[in-house]
């Protein structure tokens, strides 16, 4: 059996109405309007140990509350989570022990004491060991280069400082899943790349399953090798990572910076499984279809007509991928709406 | 018995951590005894000089006041240094960080008195003990075993109703999301409780005695000391506290039932 197994889980949320106009919003305090809001609809997937999973999808999508079921903070509405056999929501306790949560945007630790005391608060939390805690405490300082900081107050800490001490708490007490929720927001590119090393390295040694959720692609594409995208609480895609990029990206674009364009404001460029997007007299824009052509057979055609100077070729980033894949998700469902 | 020894454990973690914020702010520490001394005293000081200048208040002489006093603010000076974040529970509502103390194999309720420490209360309180003290001397009361068991029974007891009443009307913020002004509205009510309840009219004691029982922090055993009631009160103490208590550990469990996190 999977690690974490998730089987229909629905959440509904209940939303009093706000309706518009005073006397209505008086009315709506005696008799308010419900509405019921479907978070999570009917989500379906299973996560085996040591995994590293990219758990994707915009703002609104139900991605936070799917984290929160799986923490156990929230409770199905319908559907079932078993998380190494056990149901985080009844069995809260005995599932916390196992597992790690990093908030991007609140941190767990004490704000007015050296962050050393907030892990030994953690070690009594967690009942770890003295011996464990501190061969835990000296691997986690060392990979995440926080030893000068614990005696620090966490007040006196940067940004990227006190998420490296917060993510060094999250593995003190050996969790087998660590649930990373924006781990990188608010963070400058230096920091955010330093935390990516260290987390893919604790990927690496420990074997611990990772659930990140990011709206940085990233963070994703450097920590996941797995991708799961939910749009309007559905799943929309769970794949491989690699298969992805192949699979979305058939196109790639080519740009020719040329001395002379003889196909602008002339006959224009034609050649098998390629579109123009745009030419100017010393440049021409162009899009091809992998399956029908590659770059050299361009290349050689347009180095015919006349002398190219340089080639820029560029295929599209997981971003670009999720998002076209997110907007025809979306376009789906209005005209489904409609009908 | 070994979750009882890991709660204490804890607790003394959590503790440590109070004291070492404590010591971080030594000026605020003192701010902050003043201003909760006066805020005792100052509903206190109104009723102390009428009585001095009535001569009492109703059958009570001024010391038997001093005494009610005293009981009633030892009560919750040790509820403002270890159960004060009762007082939080909107806020960690609403700021979701309920969410962390989810995450975590210990109960939330003990994470989060844990957070919030006022060991600066136990400073204020000895004033209140020197009250105590001086107005059993006064009143030339017999100090004997049965009294000082008394008294330790009315602080387990009190301390768990009125800290008790906090959480109920504070765990209210579970739904309402909005509910702090309720609770503020239960603390105003306890200012009643720092008047002999004899003086009111029977409606006004017998909600201090059912509704909102504060008048078991201060009035009643106050005036068991004075010998102005009979003893059925050892009884009816923990009785009452037991019913806070069992009111307050349902509210809470309620609400973390039905806690809905916020949108992040």
């Amino acid at each position: 059996m999977s690690q974490i197994q998730v089987e229909h889980l629905v959440k509904e949320y209940k939303r009093k109405k706000n309706p518009e106009g005073l006397i209505a919003s008086a009315k709506s305090m005696f008799r308010p309007e419900i509405e019921t809001m479907q978070a999570v609809d009917n989500v379906n997937f299973a996560i085996e140990k040591g995994e590293a999973v990219g758990y994707v999808g915009p703002n609104g999508s139900g991605k936070s509350t799917t984290i929160k079921m799986l923490c156990g903070i929230l409770k199905p509405t319908t559907g079932s989570v078993r998380v190494n056999g056990l149901d985080p929501f009844h069995d809260r306790m005995k599932n916390n022990k196992n597992i790690g949560v990093v908030f991007g945007n609140r941190s767990v630790l004490w704000w007015d004491v050296p962050v050393i005391e907030s892990f030994r608060l953690f070690q009594t939390l967690y009942e770890i060991p003295e011996k464990r805690f501190k061969e835990n405490l000296e691997k986690f300082t060392e990979i995440m280069d926080i030893a000068p900081l614990l005696s620090v107050p966490e007040r006196q800490l940067s940004l990227g400082q006190k998420m490296r001490c917060n993510i060094a708490a999250a593995f003190l007490h050996d969790p087998q899943i660590v649930y990373l929720d924006e781990p990188t927001i608010g963070l400058d590119t230096e920091s955010k790349a330093s935390i990516r090393r260290c987390i893919s390295k604790i990927n690496e040694e420990e074997k611990t399953t990772f659930i990140i959720t990011s709206h940085d692609f990233q963070d994703i594409e450097s920590l996941c090798r797995r991708i799961i995208l939910i749009n309007h609480g559905k799943i929309v895609l769970d794949d491989n990572m690699q298969s992805v990029k192949q699979k979305f990206n058939q196109k790639k674009q080519i740009q020719f910076e040329m001395e002379q364009n003889p196909w602008h404001n002339g006959e224009e460029f034609i050649c098998q499984g390629v579109r123009v997007m745009g030419t100017t007299s010393h440049s021409l824009k162009l899009e091809y279809d992998l399956e029908q052509t590659d770059s050299m057979k361009i290349m050689t055609a347009v180095a015919k007509g006349s002398e190219i100077q340089d080639v820029n070729i560029s295929g599209r980033d997981i971003e670009e991928i999720i998002r076209d894949i997110i907007r025809k998700d979306n376009h789906i469902k209005r005209s489904s709406d409609v009908m | 018995m070994r979750r009882l020894l890991f709660y204490v454990r804890l607790w003394k973690g959590y503790m440590r951590i109070g004291f070492l914020i404590l010591t971080q702010y030594p000026a605020d520490t003192v701010i902050w005894i003043i201003s909760m001394l006066l805020r005792e005293a100052s509903g206190f000081l109104g009723v102390v000089t009428i009585a001095a200048v009535a001569g009492g208040l109703g059958n009570w002489s001024i010391y038997e006041i001093c005494l009610m006093f005293s009981l009633c603010a030892i009560v919750e000076a040790i509820g403002q240094a270890f159960f004060d974040n009762a007082w939080g529970i909107g806020h960690q509502v609403r700021m979701g960080r309920l969410d962390v103390m989810l995450v975590r194999p210990a109960s939330p309720f003990i994470q989060l008195l844990g957070e919030c420490f006022h060991f600066q209360a136990l400073i204020s309180m000895m004033v209140y003990v020197g009250l105590l003290v001086f107005s059993v001397l006064k009143m030339n009361l017999h100090v004997s075993g049965g009294m000082l068991l008394f008294l330790a029974e009315f602080l387990v007891c009190g301390t768990m109703i009125n800290s008790g009443l906090y959480v109920i009307f504070n765990s209210l913020n579970f739904w309402l999301v909005q509910g702090n002004d309720i609770a503020v509205f239960v603390q105003t009510c306890r200012e009643f409780a720092k008047y002999p309840l004899s003086v009111f009219p029977l409606l006004f004691r017998q909600f201090f005695t059912f509704v909102l029982p504060f008048g078991f922090v201060g009035y009643y055993p106050a005036a068991y000391l004075a010998g102005k009631m009979g003893a059925s009160i050892v009884w009816q103490m923990p009785m009452a506290a037991l019913c806070v208590g069992g009111i307050a550990f349902t509210m809470w469990h309620l609400g973390v039932g039905s806690y809905n996190s916020t949108g992040t």
